[in-house]
């Protein structure tokens, strides 16, 4: 099911800290207006929003999780000139990874036990985005 | 980069004293397009990152607000009544009035504010031109004892005897620990080249335990999240002190190598023990004798000392700094701290137990305990690192101030902001407690006119009230320098429009990580918009300083390069103005290995070791670290018998897409904000207090009040009421709540251990200008308050 291509983005979740770094460097580089976004992140926690956690004080819990649209095109024009997604390229904690650069990763995080999966096609998110948790 | 792109290094607009970073900026036809990370070299290779901010500072320079032209006011202050005039109109109209208050009140009665990290780079241009000017036309700098961040260079100056060196730590140290307790400090939203490292970390098996007031970035990024009650983190690492002690885990050989715990202390008066020659004395083991200790010398004359021990030395009863240590520590039991704290007595034992058991750890401190109390905290955090020996080697430390950064690089500073030499330079140094009450009193002389070089007092310098309400008005002159009109601009006579770092050159001298980076304009300045050299020139040759002011900016970063300081010098090929500019980056002469202040452990202490017993605070009984109570946060003590200035801790905190107020104008980054300022209180809370989420909400105190939209929100401990800072004045309805904030610095903050401070900072002659050229002042002898804050809330019926 976890099957990689060359264009498929590794999200290693245990590196996210929910910055959205990856989604504004997108909205940018990609001249977006201001009310569009190709990628969000997601704060898994009561579903409320940015940085709302699950629970009651002070057992809390939270991570962070981007979310590629379908409007992401996968920034063709840096790939093919052989430089990265604004995406993968901007994030400040390496958690996202492409090409051979993401194949490697996904090896290395399977010997450390991370387990792999894709959101839901009901989701209607982008296609090739592979997610890596640490079981 | 496409063919048709170009790029140039920026210091981020997003600068502001939690992180100082270089961006690469990419131009195309004339514009910025975006910013990417810059590309250090050799073993900082990776260091390279940009946050959410500095991805969208590129959108800061075509921001509508910007200042295109001077600006002068009409009608009254703060009524935001503007015409433009010319540059020429304004400098001569400005030197026009110093030169006429100059002489009737003396070039003291100008007061020139200076909060150095506010302008993108910190030790730039606008700083060390400003000073050169101030320090020739012999004007006031009201920025010392300023309060903010203080608490760790108290800590850093009475432990080690030294200042800006433990500012610092390269944060790749942080990859190899093993267990990393952030303890008062929000690095996932605030500091990213940390939160990066302590990514690496984790990756790399590391616990991380957050230790905080609310469940922020960080506690979410953390493995574990222990909530303390505000002001009370003393008692919490003072308890794990004395578990320590009690169970014997410390570090024998280390205390003994490294620290005067082997040093005789006087029962008579706590001042070390001293011979007859004014050398400091150990109990030698072997001999069964004192021994004297060498001045000047880490290492001692015998082999044994002892530890923990009591002996009368000439008829003198003494005991050892660590006897004394532990008979203090021995009152911080997990019980007792569990009241004050909030943390279950097994916790404590358990966070202790497992710092203790990991190979090496480290307590990350970054400014976030601003509290009265927080030069103990502190203390307590580097007497827990000298305990267990988690100082000084890969993956161990303790730091309180934490830039991260590179090798600390000494630029050739000196020459520009002194040309007369030090002796001769005249700027007057003043407290900023001081400056409050003389702007009150005029007296012992009088202030009339207020220079704003960088910073916004109004807003980011509690207490809005006064300033507006008391300093102001005693202003003949005010001039406000920025980018765009801030709330200090509202109320200033005169507003000129600054460039922003991307449309002027400076040497790039923090966030450098072992390189020197040039920083070159990437687009023209918008509108009139014009750079420090161009403002301090021209002010200086109206005023018959325009000698001293002949330079160009790249010219003054050609002197800045012409340092002695061996990792500036000793760069080959040398590294000249040319060599830099074709290169944009080059290496600095750096030794392999990650900075590390502690590396080598040794002190600039008088015996080279670290003082947890500080001899010098010997006069207030500080000593040891302990805990006190913070100056106003309510405690459960002082909520408990009526004493607490307020029902609530007010706790004005950080987002992640702010940047002090930088920011809060780009509409993207404020609708990810919530779209206005809201206050925050905790659902339980809310309930007993009858506050639905959204309720309008009064919060206040007698120093001011803020209304705003209340929301819910399980991130707040019960007994906190937060409003986000950042936002300006403009987006409240009514009141801010910078008006409920102590006043920086104020003589309300100062207590007998500031004074001792200050003077310990005369002293050591540490009221010098400049930064990191030998003064200090601005950072010691004040206490950072800004969370030790209590207010009451009531419901605004709609």
């Amino acid at each position: 099911m976890t099957e990689m291509n060359e264009k498929t983005i590794l999200v290693d979740l245990q590196r996210c800290i929910g910055c959205w770094t990856c989604s504004l460097a997108c909205k940018v580089g990609n001249n977006l207006p201001d009310d569009e976004f190709f990628l969000t992140v997601r704060t898994l926690g009561s579903g409320e929003g940015i940085d709302r956690p699950a629970g009651i004080w002070p057992n809390l819990h939270m991570s962070w999780q981007p979310v590629w649209s379908k409007s992401c095109v996968k920034c063709p024009s840096r790939l093919a000139a052989g430089d990265k997604p604004y995406c993968v390229n901007a994030c400040p904690c390496d958690a996202l990874t492409i090409g051979d650069a993401a194949a490697a990763k996904k090896e290395e995080l399977a010997d450390r036990g991370f387990r792999f999966f894709e959101l839901p096609s009901w989701e209607k998110s982008k296609d090739g985005i592979l997610y890596a948790e640490k079981k | 980069m496409s063919p048709d792109e170009s790029y140039v290094y920026t210091c981020c607009p997003g600068w502001g004293d939690h992180e100082f970073c270089a961006l690469k900026t990419i131009v195309k036809d004339g514009k910025i397009v975006r910013t990417e990370k810059a590309d250090y070299t050799g073993a900082e290779e990776n260091e390279g990152y940009i946050c959410q901010k500095g991805i969208m500072s590129c959108r800061q320079p075509y921001n509508p607000k910007r200042l295109t032209h001077p600006l002068k006011r009409v009608g009254e202050r703060g009524e935001g009544k503007w015409e433009k005039i010319s540059w020429d109109q304004a400098m001569d109209e400005i030197a026009a009035k110093l030169l006429e208050l100059k002489d009737k009140y003396g070039p003291e009665s100008l007061a020139m504010w200076d909060v150095v990290a506010s302008v993108p780079p910190s030790q730039g241009l606008a700083a060390v031109l400003s000073s050169r000017f101030m320090g020739l036309w012999g004007a006031t700098d009201p920025v010392q004892a300023y309060g903010l961040d203080n608490g760790p260079f108290y800590a850093a100056f009475f432990d080690f005897g030294n200042f800006y060196k433990y500012m610092t730590t390269d944060p790749k140290n942080f990859d190899t620990s093993d267990y990393i307790i952030v303890w008062g400090a929000n690095p996932v939203e605030n500091q990213q080249r940390i939160a990066k490292h302590l990514v690496e970390a984790k990756a790399n098996g590391a616990k991380i335990v957050d230790i905080g007031l609310l469940f922020d970035g960080t506690a979410g990024f953390a493995d574990e999240f222990i909530p303390v009650k505000p002001g009370s983190d003393p008692a919490l690492s003072m308890t794990m002190a004395n578990l320590i002690i009690q169970r014997k885990q410390y570090k024998e050989d280390f205390l003994l190598a490294y620290t005067v715990a082997p040093f005789l202390v006087r029962d008579d008066d706590s001042t070390f023990l001293r011979d007859a020659d004014g050398n400091y004395v150990v109990w030698d083991l072997e001999a069964n004798a004192p021994c004297s200790t060498i001045l000047g010398q880490q290492a001692l004359p015998c082999d044994k000392p002892e530890l923990d021990g009591a002996h009368v030395v000439d008829g003198v009863a003494c005991k050892t700094a660590f006897a004394r240590l532990r008979e203090h520590a021995a009152s911080y039991t997990p019980e007792w701290q569990e009241a004050i704290t909030g943390v279950p007595a097994e916790v404590a034992v358990r966070l202790t137990d497992e710092y203790v058991a990991a190979p090496s750890a480290y307590i990350f401190g970054a400014l976030g305990l601003r509290y009265q109390n927080q030069g103990e905290s502190y203390r307590s955090f580097y007497l827990l690192g000298a305990l267990t020996g988690n100082l000084g080697r890969p993956g161990a430390g303790v730091t309180s101030e934490m830039l991260p950064a590179g090798f600390p690089l000494v630029f050739n500073d000196h020459a520009i902001t002194m040309p007369e030499g030090r002796e001769n330079y005249k700027g007057k140094l003043l407290r900023q407690a001081e400056f409050i009450e003389q702007v009150k009193t005029q007296e012992p002389y009088p202030i009339k006119a207020f220079w704003v070089i960088a910073g916004n007092p109004v807003h980011n310098c509690p207490n809005r009230g006064l300033w507006i309400n008391e300093i102001f008005p005693q202003m003949e002159l005010i001039v406000d320098i920025d980018i765009w009109m801030t709330d200090t601009g509202e109320y200033a006579d005169y507003v000129l429009p600054d460039c922003m770092p991307f449309e002027r050159y400076e040497l790039v001298a923090s966030a450098a990580y072992n390189h020197v980076v040039l920083q070159e304009p990437a687009i023209e300045p918008v509108g009139e918009a014009k750079d420090p050299t161009f403002v301090y020139s021209e002010l200086a040759k109206r005023v018959g300083l325009g000698e001293y002011f002949d330079k160009t900016a790249e010219e003054w970063i050609e002197v800045r390069l012409q340092s002695q300081y061996p990792m500036i010098a000793g760069i080959q090929p040398p590294l000249t103005y040319e060599r830099l500019k074709k290169e944009k980056m080059v290496r600095a002469a750096t030794p392999p290995v990650n900075w590390d202040p502690f590396m080598g452990l040794n002190f600039d202490t008088p015996h080279r070791r670290m003082e947890f017993y500080a001899e010098k605070l010997v006069p207030v009984n500080d000593q040891l670290a302990k805990y006190l109570p913070p100056l106003e946060a309510p405690t459960p003590m002082s909520l408990g018998n009526g004493t607490a200035k307020g029902q609530y801790h007010f706790f004005s905190g950080r987002q992640r897409f702010f940047m002090q107020s930088m920011f809060t104008d780009d509409p993207v980054m404020a609708e990810l904000s919530g779209g206005k300022p809201t206050g925050r209180m905790n659902p339980a809370d809310a309930a007993k207090e009858g506050i639905k989420d959204g309720d309008k909400v009064e919060v206040y105190n007698g120093r001011g009040h803020v209304v705003i939209e209340m929301r819910l929100d399980q991130v707040i401990p019960p007994g906190t009421i937060q409003v986000w800072f950042g936002w300006r004045h403009e987006a409240f309805e009514e009141g801010m709540y910078s008006e409920l904030i102590v006043p920086l610095g104020s003589n309300e903050t100062i207590d007998d251990r500031a004074e001792n401070w200050v003077k310990c900072t005369y002293e050591a002659n540490g009221y010098q200008p400049g930064f990191a050229t030998g003064g200090f002042g601005g950072m010691a002898g004040a206490w950072d308050t800004i969370w030790d804050c209590a207010c009451d809330i009531r419901k605004v019926e709609a």
